[in-house]
């Protein structure tokens, strides 16, 4: 199945029902409308260099359209990141993978201070150039029968790339991943399969469309069942999002736990009475904010994992079997591997040890990267680079990256585990962060960074309760803020960074 | 055993023998010497954080003397390339491995008009504040009998780390490898089982020390036989190179294609009569160098595959098994296999792949970096990320890096083929670089850059006999010049670059 084909079919079967909400334009369109106005969009794309199309755009209707017509006249998007540095992004995007003509919006440029690129085009000029007769004409079209229009339409096989997406890269440079229809319908259809969906339900599109969750899930699976999606633009607006969802009585709604905090906090009792389920991944959910949705909205968080290579949702928790802190159980359509790290042999039921993934939602491989994707691809598993144990019940628990990992005196220690031990023996209104600096002798140093002195002293022998020696911080080292990543997640390496010039000072 | 300790094995016994004669300074340094010398850097350094020393300095006898003072100190030398932008590296290895203190020269910073970087300290003071008593102290321990003697400098165990060194990171950023003791001392034995060598033997020691090739094969290899080595530090000095060799009878000689491209040119017949064995690796050597080095000089340039993380040597040809255009085969102690690169199934005789290395030169992994040690080495093996194939006699065939691979249409097509059926067809004084550019709906386009205007369509025929139409050129880029990264190998990825915005503008 091609997913630009199943939206032709949603919108010719529900017609006047809503497909998107969008509260910045103030633009409602109903599948109709939108299936018209898609088509009149892919037209006019025809012009475009074939291959390749880059969209940069906030979630918004335009931005849902792009995509949709992108697909309908045969090019393949490619979803640029413009909050960590647009210019930038769009230059590597286009040089990665070969192509010219990248969709955006003046609006957008002006507020990101980005200039003008070559190959830009804009959304503010493409709107405009369509006539009457062709918007007639578009309208026409979008009356014939679903089988008709697929007819005329871009085709293709499911197997075709329906999507570029590129890894985050806060480490390397970002990786292309090419995914395809069918690896983005495996995943809707696994997961729908856990979740009872309605057609009527309201999803928020919070999630940003160059990121993978906001596209499938905020993007291809309302589209797919004919629900109606709230794009918002900015999630970090986080009374704007909770007027959304009290007002357009949203029924799904996601985000990072840091998100989720921000939500929580904005919102008034009552303003998530719509709401059936509430989905979150990405970092540690803290039981403080699982506790606060139960108190304030009497809702559940459900916790689910995943990766851009997997399209994404690897595992879930869902309402009826749940356990909170943990990942959730594998899709029905995607298999896991515990691996041990050292030896790459299965691990037992409860052993930490690298997760692998396989399914028909895994990609095919890197874009134009062979040797990484021999790397990362392996008999059709996908190394994650995280590491987790699975429960007798199935359940995944993810112990942290690989990356979060150090070897002392040849043992592993997640610093993820020294982090959450360290944070329940701190004052509450201490953030902390664990870090490591290499060091020649033993491997690694592992380091708290707090925000504000701590009783160094009481605190490590509270943690010694629970780890072992070598698992104790060696030090503590007070910085003036904990960095954060556009996600909210808390930004590792700047923290690092800090620590680094903290202990550098004092030693000269 | 450990490597300082095989050097004191060395000195003991050659005391009196040359072991460096360092050709950039003109000094010569005996065992008996080297080893006072390099007690006393060991003093020196013990006033340096433990852990870690930075040392970024050419081949010298400076040079060799740091590298094993660090370790006598119980310090892990971290070696820095200094040919692709010197102060950058050194931060950059300071920051991946946190150590401060880099052991350099102001010579050297001078020379390559390079910044001073905190924590550097300079040989020249190090030897400027080396006193009688410590002179006196130092000839005096080196007098000690060797069980003494080993006693006094450090010791453990023979997998703690002997070197830091960084991949090339053409690609990528550098990774930071570790190599022990053990690593480097099972490469030296898989070498010494195929190779005759004698303390007698003369090695011309120019490759530079930051690549791992120079390091075991120009420093180790020649004090673990107690040879004398010659030093010099530009190897890209072909005119005095040859001369070296020609006065000081080497009998070694190593080199990339590139660098032997240039002895050759620059020496006179009867140069290289003492040469008893000519190795040659990192690229591809073509066959005309092969037949010029034995017109000339009658010697048989030998072909051998190695990476960093592996210590270095995998395989190589002997004057006895010698098959010209394969890289040999395997050392005794490292198993190679070729597996399916899609499959992950081990490939049969014949049959291309990918070549992973399992050994006790196998790294340990790379410093600091689980996520991409997990990549590289799993069950043993580690990932070379180069495709080739092994025949029926064992030897290996290397067909190129992974990367210089694509996929066309679903294809496997390697461009070191395209490559190559392209050289043959073009007129002389042309050379070629066979890229790839990203392309939405095949994977990828393959692009010709020459470094002159020629007859596409009469070349076009030509290669298309020898190559299925996917695999054939869509596109000719003229480029006057190909960048070279330093050591000499083409730089494909800013070749890559130039012809992606040509191939753009073009299209």
């Amino acid at each position: 199945m091609l997913l630009h084909h199943q939206f032709i079919r949603m919108a010719r079967r529900h017609r006047s029902r809503m497909a998107i909400v969008d509260r910045v334009t103030n633009r409602r369109l109903t599948y109709g409308r939108a299936l018209v106005a898609s088509l009149l969009l892919s037209e006019r794309m025809r012009s475009f260099d074939e291959g390749f199309v880059g969209i940069m755009l906030p979630n918004s209707a335009p931005s849902i359209l792009a995509i949709v017509a992108t697909l309908l006249s045969g090019r393949i998007p490619v979803l640029i990141n413009f909050s960590t540095g647009a210019a930038q992004n769009v230059q590597y995007a286009q040089q990665k993978c070969g192509f010219r003509t990248v969709l955006t919006a003046r609006v957008l440029l002006e507020k990101l201070k980005c200039p003008a690129m070559p190959g830009m085009v804009f959304m503010e000029d493409v709107a405009q150039s369509v006539s009457f007769v062709s918007k007639l004409r578009g309208a026409l079209r979008a009356s014939r029968s679903a089988e008709h229009l697929l007819d005329r339409v871009a085709g293709g096989m499911p197997d075709d790339t329906a999507v570029m997406l590129f890894t985050s890269g806060s480490e390397s440079e970002p990786k292309a991943v090419p995914l395809s229809h069918n690896n983005i319908v495996a995943n809707i259809r696994g997961v729908s399969q856990y979740w009872p969906y309605s057609e009527q339900d309201v999803v928020l599109a919070n999630l940003p469309y160059f990121h993978v969750f906001g596209l499938t899930l905020n993007l291809w699976l309302p589209l797919y069942y004919g629900m109606t999606i709230v794009p918002f633009a900015n999630p970090l607006d986080f009374k704007g999002v909770c007027e959304a969802v009290r007002e357009e009585r949203v029924v799904y709604v996601g985000g990072t736990p840091s998100f989720l905090s921000g939500y929580l906090e904005a919102s008034q009792p009552g303003d998530f009475s719509s709401v059936r389920m509430v989905l979150t991944g990405g970092d540690k959910c803290p039981e403080m904010l699982r506790q606060g949705y139960r108190r304030k909205h009497s809702l559940e968080l459900h916790e689910g994992y995943g990766t851009t290579e997997t399209s994404p949702i690897i595992s879930v928790n869902v309402p009826g079997a749940s356990k909170p802190g943990s990942g959730g159980r594998p899709l029905p359509n995607v298999s896991i591997r515990i691996e041990d790290f050292d030896t790459g042999d299965d691990c037992p039921v409860g052993k930490t040890g690298k997760i692998l993934v396989s399914g028909p939602c895994v990609m095919s491989g890197y874009f134009d990267d062979l040797e990484q994707t021999s790397l990362s691809l392996r008999k059709g598993w996908y190394d994650t680079g995280d590491m987790g144990w699975m429960d007798e019940e199935g359940y995944l628990w993810l112990a942290g990256r690989l990356k979060r990992f150090v070897k002392i005196h040849g043992e592993m220690v997640s610093l993820v585990r020294v982090e959450d031990v360290l944070r329940k023996c701190l004052p509450e209104d201490v953030p902390c962060c664990v870090v490591e600096l290499p060091d020649a002798l033993r491997g690694a140093q592992i380091i708290a960074a707090v925000t504000h002195p701590v009783d160094e002293r009481a605190v490590l022998q509270a943690m010694a309760k629970e780890l072992t020696n070598l698992q104790l911080p060696r030090r503590f080292v007070v910085v003036q803020a904990l960095d954060r990543l556009g996600s909210g997640k808390v930004d590792i390496r700047a923290v690092t960074n800090r620590v680094r010039a903290v202990l550098v000072g004092e030693s000269s | 055993m450990l490597l300082h300790h095989m050097f004191i094995h060395a000195a003991k016994k050659y005391e009196e023998k040359l072991a460096i004669i360092d050709r950039t300074l003109d000094r010569k340094v005996t065992y008996g010497k080297a080893l006072i010398a390099t007690l006393i850097l060991s003093d020196k350094f013990k006033k340096y954080d433990p852990g870690f020393i930075g040392v970024m300095l050419p081949n010298s006898a400076g040079s060799v003397l740091t590298i094993l003072g660090a370790l006598m100190s119980g310090r892990t030398p971290v070696m820095i390339n200094y040919s692709t932008g010197a102060s950058q590296n050194c931060e950059f290895a300071q920051k991946k491995c946190d150590f401060q203190t880099i052991i350099t020269s102001r010579a050297l910073l001078d020379k390559i008009n390079a910044r001073k970087v905190d924590g550097m300290v300079f040989l020249e003071d190090i030897m400027k504040s080396i006193g009688l008593l410590d002179k006196i102290k130092a000839a005096l321990t080196a007098k000690l009998p060797i069980d003494r003697l080993l006693q006094r400098v450090h010791n453990g165990p023979e997998d703690d780390n002997a070197v830091i060194l960084f991949t090339s990171g053409s690609e990528k950023e550098p990774k930071a490898v570790q190599l022990t003791h053990a690593n480097i001392w099972a490469n030296l034995e898989g070498m010494s089982d195929i190779f005759q060598f004698y303390h007698e033997d003369l090695f011309l020691s120019t490759l530079p020390f930051f690549h791992v090739f120079g390091l075991t094969v120009h420093l180790w290899l020649p004090i673990s036989y107690g040879m004398t080595f010659v030093t010099y530090a530009n190897p890209l000095d072909f005119k005095v190179i040859c001369s070296i060799v020609r006065e000081e009878k080497c009998t070694f000689l190593v080199g990339t294609p590139i660098f032997l491209w240039g002895y050759l040119q620059k020496s006179e017949r009867g140069d290289f009569e003492t040469v008893r064995i000519a190795l040659t690796g990192a690229d591809k050597c073509p066959e005309s160098l092969r037949q010029a080095f034995i017109e000339k000089h009658g010697i048989t340039l030998l072909e051998g595959y190695g990476t960093t993380e592996t210590s270095p040597v995998i395989s190589v040809n002997t004057p006895d098994f010698n098959k010209p255009g394969s890289v040999g085969r395997t050392l005794k102690n490292v198993t190679v296999r070729v597996e399916n690169y899609e499959t992950g199934e081990a490939c049969a005789t014949g049959e291309i792949g990918k070549i992973l290395v399992k050994g006790p030169n196998v790294m340990k992994g790379y410093f600091d970096d689980f996520e991409q040690t997990s990549l590289s080495i799993r069950h043993g093996y580690y990932d070379t990320g180069d495709m080739g194939y092994m025949d029926e006699d064992g030897y290996i065939w290397h067909v190129g890096r992974l990367r210089r691979f694509v996929k066309v249409g679903g294809e496997m097509v390697s461009l070191i083929r395209v490559e190559d059926t392209l050289e043959r067809f073009l007129p002389k004084g042309v050379a070629c670089c066979v890229v790839e550019v990203p392309d939405a709906v095949r994977g990828s386009r393959i692009v010709a850059a020459v470094t002159h205007q020629i007859d596409e369509k009469a070349t076009l025929k030509q290669m298309a006999e020898h190559l299925p139409n996917i695999a054939m050129p869509k596109q000719f880029v003229v480029l006057d010049e190909f960048p070279r990264m330093g050591s000499g190998k083409i730089d494909f990825r800013k070749i890559t670059d130039l012809v992606r915005d040509a191939a753009h503008l073009r299209k």
